[in-house]
């Protein structure tokens, strides 16, 4: 049960591959990553279905984007149609591309750091822990338990807003209006949580390399409160929404994806999960217990969505334990040398850094949302148009993410 | 008598339409529950009418059972969440599935006029034939077990119906072998419904039942 | 004494609790010394007097069902305890299987002996329920979704018949098979309770058009589920429905069932021919006597003797069948006819057993069953126009001629590979069965007897 996220070439070929809960580099490529050994390989920017049909009897390629109501980032999606069922898909991430992995070299740690966490707003604290544990890991730094811990914390805080993020955009796409209003509040809640935590709406500036300084743990006795009064509300919220008919209607087999083909596409979070494969970076952490992180098993928009949702409660449930036990000590994750890793709230984030004299020589960044889309292009064909917003919104991703 | 009766089988029959377009089997089965209810009301009334425990027993076996028990056990039984449990690919669409009820119903009630009403002479009769007809629809017009099930439960309630308002004197032990009946066949379906949904042995044969 | 009557009832009712007792092989033990019992019982029964109470009522027809029930019901029993074994993943252990079994035979026990019509129906019914999972015992997906077909339409069908007792009873006022057979008058519901009714259990005993669930059954149970299904499960609604002709003098009711009848032979006829499954083809072959069976009870009269005759010996044969094509299933592991080749070389005994059996169930002189279809034919002659009875014996001829053939072809192709026959009770079983249909017919004037 491997999946390839990247491969990079030293000397020789190097493959990232996440293997039951732990991300490792392997240099003798095996069979099963050759399904997605190309794309990750070129790492292109226009990511097509499988199946690919661009001419026919009054087939037309409906261009939707970059700059249009509904795609939130600038990209395009090439959706090929003869009006009702979509044939094919392309989606191009190239008015995104910013070259990162090429500026990031010769950046000091602190301006790395920086970068990384302006990669993707919304998985900022992800980028940051991802590449603060492959700094620490290339020059040998010990991160106290309190620091480990409160990084817990915060990406279980960034999880929880992405999520609430991700059913809200759902709903909305579903005119549930009540439902949508009643997200919107619950997210602005969450980010002012974060705001209250961090001091920074998205949990930017708040990470360090080495560990979370500047902490007054007072504030923790509060959170609690607030993380459940937010959790509290969505369960209600979420509840009702299983009871309309109308809304589970959209999601309901809408872009189904395969666990097979999910896997050999190199996706990996909750819309791994939400296809029936148990797979999780915080399994294998031994600063997380009795995880109970939920799985489904029709792959389909409406299992992402009841994934995104029992997360969220599972998200509640590993803030509360690491409060409860702020002050005993854990010990790290041990990762190679220069590599770091965490699992985003859309799937597993992998930083290579190479350093040289304190300055990045060398960096190697693979992130959940470019397989993702590569999974979007490919769950979409066969569906109808209106369940095109259904598919992306479920799969969470963002441009930004995926085009680096 | 007869207009509660009639407020009863209206009510009984715009339940089953409303089943007919529903596709969560969950919803089904809530509303074949109310539907039972409505049975025992009807029951209930039927027995201070005639001052018959036998019928008041009727009444509060068909609450119970009928009306609590049996969809309980069937939701208790659906093998994936309630909100998944769905009819995915229903043979008819809605609007077609509602045409043909409604015709249903209104066939029902002139094959009950040409052959039974000369001879039972309450004309309300019929509403009882066409839930039992509705009810043959609901199993054949759907694939999903859960609702074969509702509909063929939908008979027995109309028959059961039928029995109540114009026979209530069937001899006692009859009515409660086929109460007896009715959970034999839903325990063991939903047994079989739970070993449709994870038989180890997966079909190499399905063809096999053609022809 | 009239308590000799329950005792069929009462040996299966308590075989099936001893059931639950947890020690290894009791269950069999259990299960055949009270099945024999219920044989024992069976034959004493056939003797007494007819009997007429408030919950019994036995006239002779009960109780050559009983006798019926009883015999298919040892055959049963013994032939299971060698078949088990081929069963892999039974869906449950062999306690329950037994369990299930009894309890079938005490619900068939029950709905041939009860004097009450609507309780007639609630033991039809229940053989549903206890029958069920037996035909699931394999376990896997087509034989989930055969027991689920098996369920909703033979449930849904009885509700018809259920609706009919309802419009019986306000007919005539009751419900008592005594009362009802000997009543004088009743109003014109009863014609539309009747036929109602031979279309509802019609459903259970596999008569056109409720039939649907019949052959997908027969075809995925186990062999001796099948031969208890078919040998004795279809007759016991049969009987509900002799019943049905009895008690109503109407003669287009009659008219209905004889057309029936004619439709069940026609359709199973047919598809008989197509069939490339040998346990499906016995299936529509014991649809076919169901259809004969139906005509004759039509008919009445000579024609009902002939109906018992038929029902008997095709019990006996077709048990025999399906327990052969139990043993076919466990040796070439295949249920198309064209896989299995050269039964007479390599399993001789259940070859040429099979080969009489398959003549016996087809109306083949000198098997009861050519007795019986010969009665029925004869009565037929004088009641409908001949080339109606000619059309019926074309499409007989139909059935025997794919029976025969098909069986043949499986039975004589070329053999290779070693002898791998059944041992002991696997063979003997369906030996003793077809001796059994062909032995019918020197006790004609008995059962003649005890009709009377």
């Amino acid at each position: 049960m491997k999946i390839l996220l990247g491969v990079f070439r030293k000397d020789i070929n190097y493959y990232v591959v996440q293997d039951n809960g732990i991300v490792l580099t392997e240099t003798d490529p095996a069979d099963t990553y050759l399904p997605n050994y190309a794309s990750v390989k070129l790492r292109d920017m226009m990511i097509n279905s499988d199946q690919s049909v661009k001419d026919g009897d009054g087939v037309f390629d409906f261009r939707y984007g970059p700059v249009t109501s509904g795609v939130g980032e600038a990209g395009i999606y090439h959706l090929y149609t003869y009006g009702e069922r979509i044939l094919s898909v392309s989606i191009d991430l190239s008015y995104k591309h910013r070259n990162i992995q090429n500026r990031m070299v010769g950046l000091d740690l602190k301006s790395g750091l920086k970068m990384a966490e302006s990669i993707c707003g919304n998985f900022a604290f992800s980028h940051s822990l991802a590449f603060s544990k492959a700094v620490e890991s290339a020059i040998g730094v010990n991160v106290d338990s309190k620091s480990q811990r409160l990084r817990i914390i915060a990406l279980e805080l960034e999880r929880i807003y992405n999520h609430l993020y991700v059913i809200y955009q759902l709903a909305q796409t579903a005119s549930q209006k009540v439902l949508t209003s009643h997200l919107s509040y619950l997210f602005e809640e969450s980010l002012r949580l974060n705001k209250k935590i961090s001091g920074s709406r998205y949990l930017k500036n708040f990470n360090d390399i080495g560990g979370i300084k500047n902490f007054d743990e007072k504030t923790l006795q509060d959170l609690k409160t607030d993380v459940q009064k937010i959790v509290n509300e969505f369960k209600d919220l979420y509840e009702w929404a299983l009871e309309s008919g109308n809304f589970l209607d959209r999601l309901y087999s809408t872009a189904i994806l395969k666990s097979s083909d999910a896997m050999s596409l190199g996706i990996t979070g909750p819309t791994l999960r939400a296809s029936g494969i148990r797979e999780d970076l915080r399994y294998n952490d031994p600063a997380y217990e009795n995880l109970n992180i939920p799985i489904k098993e029709e792959g389909d928009a409406l299992s992402r969505m009841e994934v995104r949702a029992e997360e969220i409660f599972e998200s509640q449930r590993i803030i509360f334990n690491q409060i409860e036990n702020f002050d005993a000590e854990i010990n790290a994750e041990t990762t190679e040398k220069g590599f770091g890793y965490c699992e985003s709230p859309s799937g597993t984030m992998v930083y290579k850094i190479d350093l040289e004299s304190q300055n990045i020589s060398d960096v190697y960044i693979a992130t959940p949302s470019l397989f993702a889309f590569k999974g979007i292009a490919n769950s979409l064909v066969g569906n109808i148009f209106t369940d095109f917003q259904f598919a992306v919104e479920s799969f969470g991703v963002n441009f930004a993410d995926a085009a680096l | 008598m007869n207009d509660f009766f009639m407020l009863i089988g209206f009510s009984e029959i715009l339940l089953v339409i409303f089943m007919q377009w529903e596709v969560y089997v969950a919803k089904i089965i809530k509303t074949f529950s109310i539907s039972s209810y409505a049975v025992s009301v009807f029951l209930l009334y039927l027995s201070f009418v005639q001052h018959s425990y036998l019928v008041l027993i009727l009444a509060i076996l068909t609450a119970v059972i009928r009306g609590f028990f049996i969809p309980n056990f069937i939701l208790k039984r659906l093998a994936r969440d309630p909100w998944r449990e769905r009819e995915s690919k229903p043979i008819m669409g809605t609007a077609s599935s509602i045409i043909i009820s409604l015709v249903i119903a209104i066939f029902a009630y002139v094959l009950y006029e040409a052959t039974m009403l000369n001879f039972i002479g309450v004309l309300s009769g019929a509403i009882p034939i066409a839930l039992v007809f509705q009810g043959a629809f609901l199993v054949i017009s759907r694939r999903n077990a859960f609702i074969q099930l509702v509909g063929y439960m939908v008979m027995e309630n109309a028959a059961f119906l039928f029995t109540g308002y114009l026979f209530p004197d069937l001899p006692f032990s009859v009515e409660a072998g086929t109460v007896l009946d009715l959970i034999g066949v839903v325990m063991i379906s939903g047994i079989i419904m739970r070993m449709r949904e994870n038989s180890p042995k997966k079909s190499d044969d399905i063809d096999e039942l053609r022809g | 004494m009239d308590l000799v009557y329950i005792l069929p009832m009462a040996a299966s009712l308590i075989g099936a609790l001893l059931c639950l007792v947890r020690i290894e092989k009791f269950e069999e033990i259990v299960s055949i010394i009270v099945s024999v019992c219920t044989s024992i019982f069976a034959v004493l029964i056939l003797f007494s007097p007819n009997v007429s109470n408030y919950f019994l009522f036995l006239d002779g027809i009960s109780k050559i069902m009983i006798l019926t029930i009883s015999i298919v019901y040892v055959m049963t029993v013994i032939f299971s305890t060698t078949f088990f074994k081929y069963i892999d993943e039974p869906l449950f252990q062999k306690r329950f299987y037994y369990l299930l079994l009894n309890l079938f035979a005490f619900s068939m026990f029950f709905s041939v002996s009860v004097n009450n019509f609507g309780l007639v129906w609630v033991g039809i019914e229940a053989t549903t329920v206890t029958s069920a999972l037996l035909v699931a015992t394999e376990n896997d997906e087509s034989s989930i979704e055969a027991t689920w077909r098996y369920i909703i339409i033979v449930s849904s069908g009885l509700v018809i018949s259920f609706i009919a007792n309802i419009l019986i009873y306000s007919a005539t006022g009751t419900l008592d098979i005594s009362k009802l057979l000997s009543m004088n008058s009743f109003s014109a519901l009863l014609p539309l309770g009747s036929m109602m009714a031979l279309v509802g259990y019609g459903t259970k005993a596999g008569i056109f058009p409720m039939h649907t669930w019949l052959p997908d059954v027969h075809g995925k149970a186990p062999a001796p589920v099948s031969a208890i299904f078919s040998g004795v499960l279809l007759p016991v609604a049969l009987y509900a429905m002799i019943r049905v002709i009895q008690f109503t003098p109407i003669e287009y009711v009659k008219t209905f069932a004889l057309i029936l009848g004619f439709l069940t032979v026609i359709i199973a006829a047919s598809l008989m021919a197509v069939q490339t499954n040998y346990k499906r083809l016995f299936a529509y072959s014991t649809m076919e006597n169901m259809g004969m069976a139906l005509i004759g009870i039509s008919l009445g009269g000579y024609a009902l003797l002939g109906v018992i005759i038929l029902i008997l010996s095709h019990a006996f044969a077709k048990s025999s069948t399906f327990f052969l094509s139990g043993n076919l299933l466990s040796r070439y592991k295949t249920l198309k006819i064209d896989e299995v080749k050269g039964v007479a070389g390599r399993m001789p005994i259940t070859a040429y057993t099979l080969l009489f059996s398959s003549m016996a169930i087809t109306g083949m002189p000198p098997f009861g069953t050519f007795f019986g279809e010969i009665m029925i034919i004869f009565v037929l002659l004088s009641a409908v126009h001949i080339g109606w009875v000619l059309l019926l014996m074309a499409f007989l001829a139909l059935a025997f001629i794919s029976m025969n053939f098909k069986v043949g072809k499986m039975l004589f192709s070329d053999s290779e590979g070693d002898n791998m026959e059944r041992k002991r009770v696997g063979t003997i079983i369906p030996v003793i069965d077809t001796i059994l249909s062909l032995a019918i017919v020197f006790f004609i004037p008995l059962i003649s007897k005890v009709i009377k």
